[in-house]
């Protein structure tokens, strides 16, 4: 498992976890992000089951187990939480942040002695030890009860499978060609987005905040001015491409 | 590993066993019901008919109740080996954590790792009394249907002196009597072979 810090500051960091050697060849390879502070810390996205052991590694490399406090989960895909019931084994007082609507569904990966917390699907904010997050609306894009985290002081928007490419587990961890990225992230964007309502709705918000990184939870992280060429990208794509018009 | 997993289904099929052995406890319950109405018609000519109507409500009950205690403690058995089992593929994930981990990481995992080896340890315990619990209830209800034969004799001697009607009435009695206990008898077997097997494998 790879570890590259993306932030770091007094006050907080902003770690990413992923293209790990040892993933089996038929899983889709996925992005982790920590977020910590001196006393807590939450793991976006925290990944499938198949990675559970990678992460831990590779999450008590810099924290300890009490540190971890919190979750987050974008929505309700086995790559995202299917982890949680391993999770929800060692930590014994934390609380996951996930859409209200998946309440019921996300439970089935097994929950004990994790809290729930219920995002609406108006969003809302985490105070991290001083650090506030915001948890960004993403409904549609893919899931129907869908969020992203947003770090005003990083710059940093975690998008979830928003600008996300499918690429091999030794691929560079940062866009660096545009144009080459583009057939990595096409039929992605394409087949797995439903609503290009729910896209439109969301470039226009999403172009009003201030990002210097957008992290997806797969393929390379767009940096600077990429993340404004994304976006002008995915404006122009048509999505829901399996219903033929 | 592979013994717990193997325990973890032994236990799911003897409480289905189990479930099988009691619905049709209660069937033999409803045989029951009916010898009394059979009883009641026969009025005080039937002379050992209140005889096997008690035999036969005796033992419905008995089955009925040992096979809702047994019942009960295989849906706890079948809990905490499914907790066990999580158990287990959490510990076999912390164990590739540790191996794969610089010291820092190891100092950070080692109170749980510890932690879930003493949590199968102890759950093996539970395990390991209530399956011995099992076995002797098991045993103990197989040893009650043998009193079901008795039942079946008596009716049938008994219908051999009643009126015509009630004959066969009576005969039918006899007949679901011998039914019922074999049927739950060949459960309590079935159960009994997954306890011997899983007890095998330990
Ligand atoms: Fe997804
Ligand atoms: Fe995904």
């Amino acid at each position: 498992m790879k570890t590259h810090y993306l932030y770091q500051s007094e006050q907080h960091s902003w770690l990413f976890f992923g293209r790990d050697e040892n993933k089996k060849d038929d899983i889709i390879d996925t992005n982790q992000y920590l977020i910590k502070t001196k006393r807590r810390a939450i793991l976006l996205d925290p990944g499938g089951i198949e990675l559970f052991s990678q992460m831990l590694t590779a999450v008590l490399q810099h924290i300890e187990l009490e540190q971890l406090t919190d979750l987050f989960a974008s929505h309700q895909d086995p790559d995202i939480i299917s982890s949680l019931g391993l999770w929800d084994q060692c930590l014994d007082n934390a609380t996951l942040h996930a859409p209200w609507l998946w309440e019921g569904f996300i439970r089935h990966f097994g929950m004990n002695s994790i809290r729930y917390n219920a995002l609406p699907d108006s969003g809302g904010s985490l105070d991290l030890n001083g650090v506030t997050i915001e948890f960004i609306p993403a409904h549609y894009l893919h899931s129907s009860g869908n969020f992203h985290v947003y770090d005003p002081t990083a710059k940093i928007l975690m998008s979830g499978d928003i600008g996300a490419a499918l690429d091999h587990s030794g691929a560079p961890i940062f866009v660096e060609d545009f144009a080459q990225h583009i057939p990595k992230m096409q039929y992605f964007h394409e087949r797995w987005m439903p609503s290009n309502r729910a896209k439109n709705d969301w470039i226009k918000r999403v172009r009003q905040l201030d990002i210097e990184y957008m992290a997806p939870q797969h393929g390379a992280i767009f940096k600077g001015d990429m993340v404004k060429r994304f976006l002008d990208w995915f404006e122009a794509l048509e999505v829901g491409s399996a219903i033929e018009s | 590993m592979a013994e717990n997993t193997q325990q973890f289904i032994a236990v799911a099929q003897i409480a289905s066993e189990l479930h099988h052995a009691k619905s049709i406890a209660i069937d033999l319950s409803i045989t029951s019901k009916n010898a009394r109405a059979l009883a009641a018609r026969a009025g005080t000519t039937a002379a050992g008919f209140n005889e096997i109507t008690g035999f036969i409500e005796n033992l419905a009950n008995l089955t009925i109740t040992t096979a809702n205690l047994v019942n009960q403690q295989a849906v706890k058995l079948v809990h905490d080996a499914a907790r066990q089992f999580r158990d287990n593929g959490l510990l076999r994930q912390l164990q590739s954590a540790y191996q794969h981990s610089a010291s820092i990481g190891q100092q950070r995992l080692i109170k749980l790792l510890r932690q879930t080896e003493s949590a199968i340890a102890d759950a093996q315990i539970n395990i390991d009394k209530d399956m011995n619990q099992l076995t002797q209830r098991i045993e103990q209800t197989q040893n009650d249907l043998r009193s079901a034969k008795v039942v079946t004799v008596v009716a049938r001697i008994e219908s051999t002196r009643a009126s015509a009607d009630l004959q066969s009435s009576l005969e039918s009695v006899a007949d679901n009597v011998e039914r019922s206990s074999l049927k739950i008898a060949h459960h309590l077997r079935q159960a009994q072979s997954f306890l011997i097997q899983q007890g095998d494998v330990e």
